[in-house]
């Protein structure tokens, strides 16, 4: 067995500890909370007998290590229980919903990728230019703002005064991909812009101390061309680091999405987490909880595994041979 | 170089102080946010109360009087979707809305507080033989065809009775449903109630499809709306929108509806509401917050509200020790006398919200003359308290659920106290806590609350005041419940007739409110309403008296 599949074999059993810590976090957490939870969930209202009924549904009534049982076994047959708000099984809840998130997320998240490395690479080769000022004031201030702000601004701007994009709603790119297009160019915006800053913020740190590198003078003593020197030589060494910033946004992203997802009335994870925390649906936030973990863990196994594959001194000091 | 490095510093700054600005402004958290301007401008306000408004005074409608066109579609927002849809499932504000096409009540209210028959003809109440006896309409059917008769009309009560979350709300006293003939059903009684005209005029008289659900089952049901009502689901995109189209075999074809659709979308978030109606992508949004109905107002958009169902802020007194200041009523009179309410509705209320000092709103059949509304006056409180032997004031304790939009009137029902030396602590308990705690775990003090009522306030107000230690009863350890005015409230209940309900009603409510003042009610707000544009034309659709809406009576102005 050779180090780098000794590597992603490692990095796979460590991640799966995790997403099973990550279950009995997202299952213990919820039955700290004080309180009845299922009052809260079907409503202060609701006779006793109905909130006797819903409990003895939901498993609440058995002790908690038999709840537990229950619902790793329910995990392990993809069986992630009941929404007793949202009248419906989670497993269907969410695939209506992911679809939706992702057709927002991903490009967003491309977008910050793509933009993201152009203007940091554009800023760091133009060092102190006017362009370097501007896009640096850009990426300051993108951190500074409320995304929920902006989103309120872009809305009454483009949607209520000028009439050029819809405020509210969204359609399936597979329904009308022109629909999806207009629907979705302000939430994609909104969500790209601050993993996009800081993916800049990064490239332009980065490119900056890879330029001032001995190996890039040398390149240009030989007589290698600036653009080359830029893009083939300081770029690709200057992404190393610039993978990690990559997979951090991704609870940026999610974070994001649930803002986003709220101001303009679209039905994805994003709302569904904040929806489910207004109605303290607390099997759906158990659910959200386990799959917000394993997103991110399988992001950071991603990154580990290109890691390994980019940079043989990672896998090999990790235990490979 | 210099000279643009200093403009983009400049340029800088700007953003980020803006940014922190921003940052700052807005939001919600977990614990409660200091007081607004408007609570502070309620704490100063001394002027005379004015006389109390008619919580059924809305806007103007800038459509009365226009004509309405046949056919168009209209979309309605609300901030949230809809879990249940059985006909039997159905308790919320956002659930009448969503389901008031489809379904229809056996009854619905008359302004003056009785029913008439919509499904059924008739309602005949026989004390003596604690029954009561339906007589249906001999021409109804469901959008699937099948007959609205007595067989299916016992299935569904039945049904409630067993499946309802708010069964004991309804039918606690009911024994049995029996079917007399092919229209006419008898619901047996174990004990009498006056309160049955109003369940079978609510959701307890929702009637669904038993064809329906003996051909798909109850899950099916679960997710498909079957009703009698003008208009049928077409299609639903969870948690995003509904579109409800004309029902081709609604059975009263001179009430057909106008509208050849409508559509129900959920926006959770108000300021997007508010460009959504700007931009034209809705028609109307459905129970905004006080802020919110007052910022589109003033810009000139129309109000229509439901006469039937308002929302209350009140407090309750409770003392279950027997040292306690609050087990004297000069003592809770006071603290009625020291609060100016008129000024609270005027400034947290933005004036829209009303005051009347009781449970029913002024222009409820259930509010009842001459009560004492304990109008603002310290000295009349000061007085009291010094009759009741606490000169220089007491300390007590407000409790409430921790809900952003009751921090404002705990502040400054606060400070209002202050003014007579009662030193207030003010106690927020989280949301899924709040339920045991009014229940069972209050010792003494006030609660602080806001509730939704309709048609059915002496069921509520019974079950406030005269239940102890029973099922949802409130205050289980320190209720007061002085023997007349429980009998009082047993005899409005349990009554043989309207008039009799409604005498034992009054009674019940002058010793409640008035002499024992064991609740004060702060303010009402209307409990169903839509903010529209100009479009919509309301001849009866949520301006009616029953705490259902009646979509045959809405429409686009020609």
């Amino acid at each position: 067995m050779n180090s780098l599949t000794r590597y992603i074999i490692k990095r796979i059993l460590i991640s799966l500890l995790v997403i099973v810590l990550a279950g009995v976090f997202a299952f213990c957490v919820i039955r700290f909370v004080p309180g009845d939870p299922i009052r809260a969930m079907i409503g202060s209202d609701a006779d006793e007998a109905a909130v006797e009924a819903a409990r003895r549904s939901l498993n609440l009534d058995k002790p908690i290590l038999t709840q537990m049982q229950l619902w790793f076994g329910n995990l392990l047959k993809g069986n992630l229980g009941r929404s007793l708000v949202l009248n419906d099984s989670i497993n269907n809840i969410f695939a209506a919903r992911i679809p939706t998130t992702l057709s927002l997320s991903i490009p967003a998240f491309t977008i910050a990728i793509i933009f993201g490395i152009f203007f940091g690479t554009v800023c760091a080769t133009h060092r102190g230019s006017m362009i370097d000022q501007i896009l640096t004031v850009y990426i300051a201030g993108t951190n500074g703002v409320p995304i929920f702000w902006l989103a309120i601004l872009m809305m009454n701007f483009f949607g209520t005064r000028l009439g050029w994009l819809p405020v509210l709603g969204y359609v399936k790119p597979s329904e009308d991909l022109g629909q999806w297009f207009l629907h979705a160019v302000m939430p994609v915006a909104l969500i790209s812009l601050q993993p996009l800053a800081a993916v800049a913020r990064q490239v332009r740190t980065n490119m900056l101390e890879v330029i001032g590198q001995d190996y890039i003078r040398t390149a240009r003593a030989y007589g290698v061309s600036e653009t080359r020197i830029k893009y083939e030589y300081a770029l690709r060494n200057a992404l190393i680091p610039v993978i990690t910033v990559v997979a951090l946004q991704v609870p940026t992203i999610i974070g994001g999405s649930m803002l986003i997802e709220v101001c303009f009335s679209i039905a994805g994870m994003g709302r569904l987490i904040m929806t489910s925390v207004s109605n303290t649906d607390y099997l759906v936030i158990q659910a959200l909880v386990l799959f917000i973990s394993v997103v991110v863990v399988l992001c950071n196994l991603l990154l580990d595994i290109v890691y390994g594959l980019i940079d043989p001194r990672i896998r090999l000091s990790s235990g490979g041979k | 170089m210099r000279k643009s490095k200093k403009w983009l510093s400049v340029l800088t700054a700007v953003v980020l102080a803006g940014s922190a600005l921003a940052g700052c402004s807005g939001g919600g958290s977990s614990q409660p946010a200091q007081s607004s301007p408007a609570a502070e401008d309620a704490a100063e306000k001394t002027e005379e109360a004015e006389a109390p408004r008619d919580i059924l005074e809305t806007q103007a409608a800038a459509t009365k009087g226009q004509e309405i066109m046949e056919g168009g579609s209209v979309t309605i927002a609300c901030s949230t979707d809809c879990s249940n849809v059985a006909a039997w499932r159905v308790r919320s504000p956002y659930e009448r809305l969503n389901w008031s096409g489809i379904y229809e009540p056996l009854f619905r209210m008359n302004d003056d507080g009785t029913v008439k028959g919509h499904l059924a003809t008739s309602l005949d109440a026989d004390y003596d033989n604690l029954t009561y006896t339906i007589h249906l309409r001999e021409d109804v059917n469901f959008s699937d065809n099948s007959p609205l008769d007595a067989d299916v009309v016992v299935w569904n009560l039945e049904n409630f009775k067993e499946n309802s979350q708010s069964s004991a709300t309804h039918f606690s006293k009911v024994e049995s449903f029996e079917k007399v003939d092919d229209y006419t059903v008898a619901i047996h009684l174990a004990e009498w109630t006056s309160q049955m005209p109003f369940s079978l005029a609510d959701v307890a008289g929702l009637m669904y499809s038993k064809k329906a659900f003996d051909e798909n089952g109850y899950d099916w049901c679960m997710e498909n709306p079957v009703g009698t009502g003008p208009y049928v689901l077409d299609q639903w995109v969870k948690d995003e929108y509904k579109t409800l189209v004309r029902n081709e075999n609604y059975w009263n074809r001179d009430a057909m509806g106008h509208l050849d659709s409508y559509t129900i979308r959920v926006v959770a978030d108000q300021t997007a509401a508010e460009n959504a109606l700007k931009a034209g992508e809705i028609d109307g949004y459905y129970n905004g917050n006080t802020m919110f109905e007052n910022t589109m107002l003033a810009q000139g958009y129309q109000e229509f509200s439901n006469t039937a169902r308002y929302n209350a802020y009140f407090i309750v007194f409770a003392s279950g020790v027997e040292s306690s200041p609050l087990n004297d009523a000069k003592v809770r009179q006071a603290i009625a006398y020291a609060i100016d309410a008129q000024a609270i509705c005027d400034s947290l209320g933005f004036g829209i919200d009303t005051f009347s000092g009781q449970y029913a709103a002024l222009g409820s059949p259930f509010y009842v003359d001459g009560i004492n509304n304990y109008e603002y006056n310290v000295e009349k409180a000061k007085e009291l308290l010094a009759e009741a032997g606490y000169p220089d004031g007491f300390s007590t304790t407000i409790y409430t659920g921790n809900e952003m939009h009751v921090n404002d009137y705990m502040v400054v029902l606060q400070s209002y106290l202050k003014d007579i030396g009662i030193d207030v602590k003010l106690e927020y308990a989280d949301n899924a806590e709040w339920s045991g705690t009014i229940m069972y775990e209050i010792p003494e003090g006030m609660i602080f609350m806001s509730h939704g009522f309709d048609n059915n306030i002496i069921n509520q107000a019974y079950s406030n005041f005269a239940l102890q230690n029973e099922g949802n009863g409130m205050l289980n350890k320190c209720k007061i419940v002085p023997d007349d005015m429980k009998a009082a409230l047993d005899g409005a209940m349990s009554a043989p007739d309207t008039d009799t309900m409604m005498a034992e009603w009054r009674t019940a409510a002058r010793l409640l409110f008035d002499d024992y003042c064991l609740a004060y009610t702060i303010a009402h707000t209307k409990g169903s309403r839509v903010l529209c544009n100009d479009r919509i034309v309301d001849e009866g659709w949520i301006t009616t008296p029953c705490n259902y809406m009646n979509f045959s009576n809405i429409g686009v102005c020609k």
